[in-house]
C-alpha cells in the first residue's frame, strides 16, 4: 500500500513539476496557454521569454575568455627597446599585450578542474559531468542559467561535457589508455579558452581522432605550448595551440588523413634538413627502420608549416590575432589539394606574400591557358605531366608559369592566402571557379563572374555564400554566440536525460540570444517536432521570430529554415488559408529593402502556393501579397516574374486579376522615389523576363491561359522599346537577306539566363536593326529561341555575335519550328569568322516556322551572346 | 626624412586603423632609432622619396626595397640585414636607395607617408613584399626580384648577387645602345641583338630597331626576338581568344611543315624550337601512343639544349609517354574501337543531313 502511494506522489510531483506543459512562449504565441501554464508550473520552472525585438537580449555577464587582447598604446622605450637585437621582440611583446597581464598556460586552467587521471576514463567522466551539471543548474529558470554560464569553471565543464558527449568514447578511451597522452591532452582540455575554441569554433567531428592528431603535433613540436620567439615572457603561447586545434578540426572534418601513406624522400629530408624528429607515430610496421607509414601526415605537416612560419615571423603578423573561428580558414586550406602540400605552401608564403587585400589580384600572376605548349587541353592529366619534375612539390610555382584556367587561377589566389595565414577559400560559380579573401573585417569575392557562388568551405553542411555571410554576423557577435552555444549543449545535456521539456526552454533561450546560430534551430526544431503540442499559435510564434531576427540579413537562409525545418510542421497544423497568409506575411514583411535576392526563391514560393489549397480568394491574396512585397522592395522582382508564371497555369479569373496587379503595380512606381530609374529598370525586366519563361512555358504546356501570353508578350515588347536606345551597338555593316525582316516584335527566350551579365530588356532590340543584347550562360547546346510575331516562310537570318569569344563559336546551328517543339535544321553555322556577322539565306524550299532556334552545340568559352538575331521572310522585293 | 617602422603590428579584424595607429611605431630612418637618425648625416645615396631618387638618379638609376612595416616581419628584418648594408652600398654603384613601405590597414598618417614616399613609382607587381625593384634614370623598371626565388635568405647574399648581375646588365644594355647609336645595318642589329640576350626586361622597342637596322633580316636577329613560342602556338591553332582546338582538330600531318620551320631556323632561340617540338611530340602522342617517332622527336629535342628548360623535361617524358599505348588494355582496346565505329557511323549519317540542307541555304 505504502509503495503505491509513494507512487502516485511521485506521479503528482511530475506533473507539479511540468513534464506535461508546453512552455513556448515566442511572440505571437498562445497568450492563454501561457498563462494556464504559468498557473499549473512554479514560476522557477518554467522559462518565459520575453523576446523584444528592438532590445537585444542582454548577454550573461561572464568572465570573458582570454580573447586576443588589443593592440597596446605605445610605451616609453625601454632600455632593452634600444638594444637592437631586442628591438623586434620588445615591439612585438608590446604589440601582442604583454602589459595587458596574460596569464602563463597554468594560470588559464580555471578552479575546481578536472584531475589528468580523471580523463583516463572518459565515459565515467562524462557520467561525473552530466551529474554535476544537473546537480548544480537545478531547475534551469532564466536567471540561474544566466548565471550557471557566468562561472567559467561551469563553462569549462559544460564544454568538456559537450566534447565528450560527441566523441566516440570507446575510442576515446583507448587513446587515453597511454599515461603521458593523457596527462598531455589533460592540460588542453582542462584549458577554457583553448577547448571552447576546439569544441565550438569549427565543426568538430571525431573529436577522438582530432585529440589523437593534436598529440602527434606535440610529439613533433614539443614547444607547442612555448613559442620560441616569446619563450621568456610565454607572449601568445595559445597561437600554436590555436593552429592545432583549427588544423585538427578542420582535417577531421574533412578526412585528410593521408592514412598510411609512406613518407617519401624529400619529406623525410626535410624533416632531417629542418631538425624536426622524423616521426615515429602512425607506424604500423612497429619497426624504427624502413618506411615510415603515417597516419596523420597531412595534418601533421600543415600544423608544422603554420607552427614554424608563426615561430619565424613568415606570415602575415595578423595571423596570430585572427579570432579562432577564422583562423580555420588558412589551417584548414585544402588538405588533399596538391595546392595544399606543405612544400606548396611554403613556396607561396616565401613569394607570394602581400596585404590582405592584395591577394584578390593575386590569381592575376596565372597565366590563362586552356591549353599547354605540348596542345593538351587543361581537363586531361597530361597538361602538367610533363613539367612535374621540374616542380616537386611545387604545384603553386607550376600553376604560374604553366597556366591554369578559372579553378588554377583562383586556387592560387586563395592558396597564397592562405599560405600567408590570410583566410581564404574557393567557390564554384556557375560554369566558373573563383575565390574570396577576407580583408577589412568582410569577405571580398574574385575572378568572379555571377553571385551564385557556392564555397568550397562547407558552413553547416551548406555549400551557400549566404550561410558563410550569416556565420561570419554569427561570430561578430562572439561574446553573445558562445553564451547561447553554452546554453544550446545544457540544453542537450537535458534533453538527453530525458527532460525534454527543459531542454525546450533552453533551446528557445539559445535561440533569442542567437538567432543566426543555425545547428541550435536544428537541435531546438527536432526536439520540439517530438515533444512540443502541435498547437499553431506555438509555431507561429516560432516563425514571426525566424522572420523578424534572420530574414532582414539573410533572406535565403531564413526562407531555409522556414522550409526544411518550420513549413513541414507549421503547414499541416494551420487550416486555413488565412491563417497561413498571416505565416507567409512575416517573411515578406521582414524583408530588407536594400538585399540582393540573387537566390532560387521558387521553392519556398511553390511550396507556400501549393498549401493554400484551391480557393481562389486566397490565392488571389498570395500574389496580392508577393505584388506589395515587389512594389516596397524591387530586388524580389524575380518573385514577379514567378508570379506570372504561376498565374498561367491557374484559373482564367486568377490571370486577368494577376494582370491587374501587375499594371497597378507598373503605374504605381514611385516616381518622386530617388532611384526610381533602377525600380522601374528592375519591375519591367521581371515583367519582359515572366514574358520569356512563360512563353517557354507555353510551349511545354499550350494548355494554360493564352491570354496570359499575349498580355505579357505586348508589355515586354512595349517596355524593352522604353530600352532601346539607337545607335549604342555598333552594328556592324551587312547585306541582307532579299526579304522583308519580319522578327521586330518577337520573343526571345533562353533556356539558361546569365543574370549578372543580360540585360533582359535589350531583348527585343536584338531583333531589330538597332540590336541589343542577349547573353546565354556557358555551357554544351544552350539555346536561344527567337518566337516571331507570327508563322512565316524563313527567307533568310542575320547573326551578330558578341563577347570577346564571338569569333570563335563553333559547332553551332540554326533550326526552325512550327511550334516549338519539332525542330529542324536550317543550316550550320560557320567556325570562326573575322567578321562577327552570319548572314544566312535559303536558296529554296523556305521552311514555314514560328520559331527559329540558334543552339551553341559544343561548349563555347563564355557561353553565347548576341547582338541580333535578325529573321527575314521570302517575300522579295519589299 | 624616410620614414620607416620596425613595430610589428597585427592586423585587427574590426576597426583596423584605429588599432593601427595606437600601435604606430616610433619613427626611424631605415632602421635607425629616431634619436640616431637626427645625429646621423644624410646618406646622398638614400633619399628619402623615390622622387628625390629619381631627380638626382645617374646611369644606374634607382632602387627600391619594399616592405611591409605593419604585417610582414620578414621583409621588416630583411631592412636592417639587407637593405642596411654597407655591402649593398658596394654592388649598387650608383644606383638611389629608396625603401618603400606598404601598409596593410594604414592609419591616415601612414597612408600619407606611404604616398609621399611612393609618388610617381610605378605599381609594385601584385604588392607582394619583400620585393627590390631596379628601375633606369627614367623610372622604368628594368628588372623586378620579387619574394625568396630571387631574394634568397635574409642574410641578403644572394639578393647581392642578383643585384649586381642585373645592374651590370642594365650597365651593358646602355653601353650597347650607346654603342649601336654610332653603327648602321647588320653591325647594328648584331649590337642589338646582344641586348636581347642580356637577363633583363628589354627595351620595348627592340624589335623595331632591329627591323629598321635590318630590313630583310638577314642575321635572324628579328626573327629571333620577335618569336613567341605562345603566339606561334595559337596561329597553329586558329584561335585568336585562346580558346585552343588541338585536341579536336589539328592533325600531326598539318603541324609538321610550319613546326619543323621553326625548329630548323637555328637563329630562334633554343627553347623556342623546343617549344616548336613540344607540339608534335604532344600531337604525336594523342595520335600514334609511344609510337617510335615519337621516341624519335624527344630525342631530337633533347639533343638541341638537354639543360633548358624543356630538355629537362624530355628524359622523363620518353618514360612517361614513350609507353603510353600499353596502358590501354585489349578490352579497352576493342571498347575504343567499337566507339569509333559507331561514332563515324553517326557521322556520315549527319553530314549527309547537312548536305541536304546545305543545297537549300547559302552562308556568307
Amino acid at each position: 500500500m505504502k509503495w503505491r502511494l509513494s507512487y502516485v506522489v511521485l506521479i503528482l510531483v511530475m506533473l507539479v513539476v511540468g513534464y506535461i506543459v508546453d512552455p513556448i512562449a515566442f511572440p505571437g504565441g498562445d497568450k492563454q496557454t501561457a498563462q494556464q501554464t504559468a498557473q499549473v508550473v512554479p514560476d522557477d520552472d518554467y522559462l518565459e521569454i520575453d523576446i523584444k525585438k528592438d532590445e537585444p537580449e542582454p548577454i550573461a555577464q561572464t568572465t570573458p575568455e582570454p580573447e586576443p587582447e588589443p593592440v597596446v598604446e605605445d610605451s616609453p622605450e625601454t632600455e632593452e627597446e634600444q638594444d637592437p637585437e631586442n628591438a623586434e621582440i620588445t615591439q612585438i611583446k608590446r604589440v601582442l599585450g604583454e602589459n595587458q597581464g596574460r596569464r602563463p598556460v597554468h594560470e588559464e586552467n580555471v578552479k575546481g578542474v578536472i584531475r589528468p587521471n580523471e580523463w583516463h576514463k572518459p565515459k565515467l567522466l562524462e557520467r561525473k559531468l552530466a551529474s554535476r551539471i544537473r546537480t548544480r543548474i537545478g531547475t534551469p529558470s532564466r536567471e540561474r542559467v544566466l548565471a550557471y554560464i557566468r562561472e567559467p569553471e561551469n563553462r569549462l565543464q559544460i564544454t568538456q561535457w559537450e566534447l565528450l558527449h560527441r566523441a566516440d568514447l570507446d575510442a576515446l578511451t583507448e587513446l587515453m589508455r597511454d599515461k603521458e597522452t593523457c596527462n598531455s591532452l589533460a592540460m588542453l582540455l582542462n584549458n577554457l579558452p583553448w577547448i571552447s575554441s576546439f569544441v565550438y569554433d569549427g565543426e568538430m567531428v571525431k573529436p577522438e581522432v582530432a585529440l589523437s592528431m593534436i598529440q602527434q603535433f606535440r610529439k613533433v613540436d614539443k614547444n607547442m605550448d612555448h613559442d620560441p620567439v616569446f619563450d621568456n615572457v610565454q607572449m601568445k603561447p595559445d597561437v600554436k595551440r590555436r593552429i592545432a586545434a583549427a588544423v585538427a578540426v578542420e582535417f577531421t572534418r574533412n578526412g585528410w588523413y593521408g592514412a598510411g601513406a609512406p613518407l617519401t624522400k624529400e619529406q623525410i629530408k626535410y624533416y632531417k634538413d629542418t631538425g624536426i624528429p622524423l616521426p615515429d607515430v602512425g607506424s604500423d610496421s612497429g619497426k624504427k627502420k624502413g618506411p615510415v607509414k603515417d597516419n596523420f601526415r597531412l595534418a601533421r605537416e600543415r600544423y608544422l608549416f603554420f607552427a614554424e612560419s608563426w615561430d619565424k615571423g613568415l606570415i602575415n603578423t595578423s595571423f596570430g590575432n585572427l579570432p579562432d573561428w577564422l583562423m580555420h580558414f588558412p589551417c584548414g586550406w585544402k588538405g588533399d589539394s596538391p595546392f595544399g602540400t606543405a612544400s606548396s605552401m611554403r613556396w607561396q608564403r616565401d613569394n607570394c606574400s602581400a596585404p590582405a587585400r592584395a591577394y584578390l589580384g593575386m590569381c592575376n600572376q596565372v597565366p590563362y591557358l586552356p591549353l599547354n605548349k605540348y596542345g593538351d587541353i587543361i581537363f586531361s592529366k597530361y597538361y602538367y605531366q610533363p613539367f612535374d619534375v621540374l616542380y616537386p612539390g611545387l604545384f603553386a610555382k607550376e600553376t604560374r608559369d604553366i597556366g591554369a584556367v578559372c579553378g588554377g587561377v583562383s586556387h592560387f589566389g586563395a592558396s597564397s592566402a592562405c599560405s600567408n595565414g590570410v583566410p581564404a577559400f574557393t567557390m564554384t560559380e556557375p560554369g566558373h571557379c573563383a575565390y574570396a579573401v577576407y580583408a577589412d573585417g568582410e569577405w571580398h569575392p574574385s575572378n568572379t563572374i555571377s553571385e551564385k557562388r557556392e564555397p568550397h568551405y562547407p558552413t553547416w553542411g551548406l555549400n551557400r555564400w549566404s550561410a558563410l555571410q550569416m556565420m561570419t554576423d554569427m561570430y561578430k557577435d562572439g561574446q553573445r554566440t558562445r553564451d547561447a552555444q553554452m546554453i544550446c549543449s545544457l540544453a542537450g545535456l537535458l534533453a538527453q536525460n530525458k527532460n525534454p521539456v527543459k531542454a525546450l526552454s533552453l533551446y528557445e533561450m539559445a535561440v533569442t540570444m542567437q538567432p543566426l546560430y543555425n545547428p541550435v534551430w536544428t537541435m531546438y526544431l527536432d526536439t520540439a517536432a517530438k515533444h512540443l503540442s502541435k498547437r499553431p499559435s506555438k509555431y507561429l510564434g516560432v516563425n514571426d521570430f525566424i522572420c523578424s531576427s534572420v530574414a532582414p540579413k539573410h533572406p535565403e537562409m531564413c526562407a531555409r529554415y522556414l522550409t526544411e525545418t518550420i513549413y513541414p510542421t507549421l503547414l499541416t497544423t494551420l487550416k486555413t488559408g488565412k491563417q497561413k497568409m498571416v505565416a507567409f506575411k512575416s517573411y515578406f514583411g521582414n524583408l530588407n529593402e536594400n538585399e540582393k535576392a540573387e537566390w532560387d526563391m521558387e521553392k519556398m514560393l511553390n511550396m507556400q502556393f501549393d498549401s493554400l489549397g484551391k480557393g481562389v480568394p486566397v490565392k488571389l491574396d498570395f500574389f496580392r501579397l508577393i505584388a506589395d512585397s515587389v512594389r516596397r522592395r524591387p530586388a524580389f522582382g524575380a518573385a514577379l516574374s514567378w508570379a506570372v508564371r504561376r498565374a498561367y497555369r491557374e484559373q482564367r479569373t486568377v490571370g486577368d486579376r494577376v494582370r491587374g496587379m501587375v499594371d497597378k503595380l507598373l503605374e504605381d512606381l514611385p516616381k518622386d522615389d530617388p532611384n526610381y530609374e533602377n525600380i522601374q529598370l528592375l519591375l519591367k525586366a521581371s515583367v519582359i523576363r515572366a514574358a520569356e519563361e512563360l512563353t517557354a512555358l507555353s510551349l511545354e504546356n499550350p494548355r494554360g491561359n493564352g491570354r496570359e501570353k499575349e498580355y505579357y508578350l505586348d508589355l515586354a515588347n512595349k517596355y524593352s522599346k522604353e530600352f532601346l536606345k539607337p545607335g549604342e551597338n555598333n552594328m556592324p555593316s551587312f547585306t541582307p537577306p532579299p526579304g522583308r525582316l519580319v522578327s521586330p516584335g518577337g520573343l526571345v527566350m533562353l533556356d539558361m539566363y546569365a543574370p549578372k551579365q543580360d540585360s533582359i530588356v535589350t531583348h527585343a532590340a536584338a531583333l531589330t536593326l538597332q540590336g541589343g543584347a542577349i547573353i546565354s550562360e556557358k555551357g554544351k547546346h544552350r539555346k536561344v529561341i527567337v518566337e516571331l510575331p507570327k508563322r512565316t516562310s524563313i527567307g533568310g537570318l542575320v547573326i551578330v555575335p558578341s563577347g570577346p569569344n564571338c569569333t570563335a563559336y563553333r559547332e553551332w546551328f540554326v533550326e526552325t519550328s512550327q511550334d516549338g517543339k519539332e525542330w529542324k535544321l536550317l543550316a550550320n553555322l560557320p567556325e570562326s569568322s573575322e567578321n562577327p556577322c552570319v548572314v544566312l539565306t535559303v536558296k529554296e524550299g523556305c521552311p514555314l516556322a514560328r520559331y527559329v532556334r540558334i543552339d551553341s552545340g559544343a561548349e563555347q568559352l563564355q557561353g553565347i551572346n548576341f547582338k541580333a538575331i535578325l529573321v527575314y521572310d521570302n517575300k522579295k522585293g519589299k | 626624412m624616410l620614414m620607416t617602422t620596425l613595430t610589428l603590428c597585427p592586423a585587427q579584424e574590426s576597426a583596423p586603423p584605429a588599432k593601427q595607429e595606437q600601435a604606430a611605431p616610433p619613427a626611424t630612418e631605415q632602421g635607425q632609432p629616431d634619436e640616431q637618425k637626427q645625429d646621423a648625416p644624410k646618406n646622398p645615396r638614400r633619399p628619402e622619396t623615390f622622387q628625390e631618387a629619381l631627380n638626382a638618379a645617374g646611369d644606374d638609376g634607382v632602387i627600391v626595397f619594399c616592405y611591409g612595416p605593419d604585417w610582414n616581419r620578414r621583409s621588416v628584418r630583411m631592412l636592417k640585414s639587407l637593405w642596411m648594408q654597407q655591402e649593398l652600398e658596394n654592388v649598387t654603384g650608383q644606383a638611389m636607395l629608396v625603401a618603400v613601405p606598404i601598409y596593410e590597414y594604414p592609419n591616415e598618417k601612414q597612408e600619407a607617408e606611404s604616398q609621399r614616399i611612393s609618388a610617381g613609382m610605378p605599381p609594385i607587381p601584385f604588392n607582394v613584399c619583400p620585393t627590390i625593384m631596379m628601375l633606369d634614370k627614367d623610372g622604368i623598371m628594368y628588372a623586378n626580384l620579387p619574394g625568396l626565388d630571387f631574394l634568397g635568405d635574409e642574410s641578403g647574399s644572394t639578393a647581392f648577387k642578383n643585384i649586381a648581375d642585373k645592374l651590370a646588365a642594365h650597365r651593358k644594355m646602355l653601353k650597347l645602345l650607346k654603342k649601336a647609336s654610332s653603327l648602321q645595318g647588320e653591325e647594328k642589329a648584331k649590337v642589338l641583338g646582344e641586348i636581347g640576350e642580356l637577363p633583363i626586361k628589354k627595351p620595348n622597342d627592340l624589335v623595331e630597331m632591329l627591323k629598321a637596322a635590318d630590313p630583310k633580316d638577314s642575321t635572324g636577329l628579328v626573327r629571333r626576338n620577335e618569336h613567341s613560342a605562345l603566339q606561334f602556338l595559337y596561329s597553329l591553332m586558329d584561335t585568336k581568344d585562346g580558346f585552343l582546338k588541338a585536341d579536336f582538330h589539328t592533325t600531326l600531318k598539318e603541324l609538321m611543315d610550319k613546326s619543323m620551320e621553326v625548329i630548323n631556323d637555328k637563329a630562334l632561340r633554343t627553347e623556342d624550337r623546343q617549344a616548336a617540338y613540344c607540339l608534335l611530340i604532344g600531337q604525336a602522342r594523342r595520335e600514334e601512343g609511344g609510337s617510335k617517332r615519337l621516341k624519335n622527336m624527344i630525342a631530337a629535342s633533347m639533343k638541341i639544349d638537354p639543360n633548358s628548360f624543356y630538355g629537362r623535361t624530355m628524359p622523363q617524358l620518353a618514360v612517361l609517354w614513350g609507353n603510353e599505348r600499353a596502358d590501354e588494355t585489349r578490352d579497352q582496346r576493342r571498347e575504343r574501337r567499337t566507339k569509333e565505329k559507331e561514332d563515324e557511323k553517326t557521322r556520315r549519317q549527319h553530314e549527309r543531313e547537312v548536305k541536304k540542307t546545305e543545297r537549300n541555304t547559302s552562308v556568307e
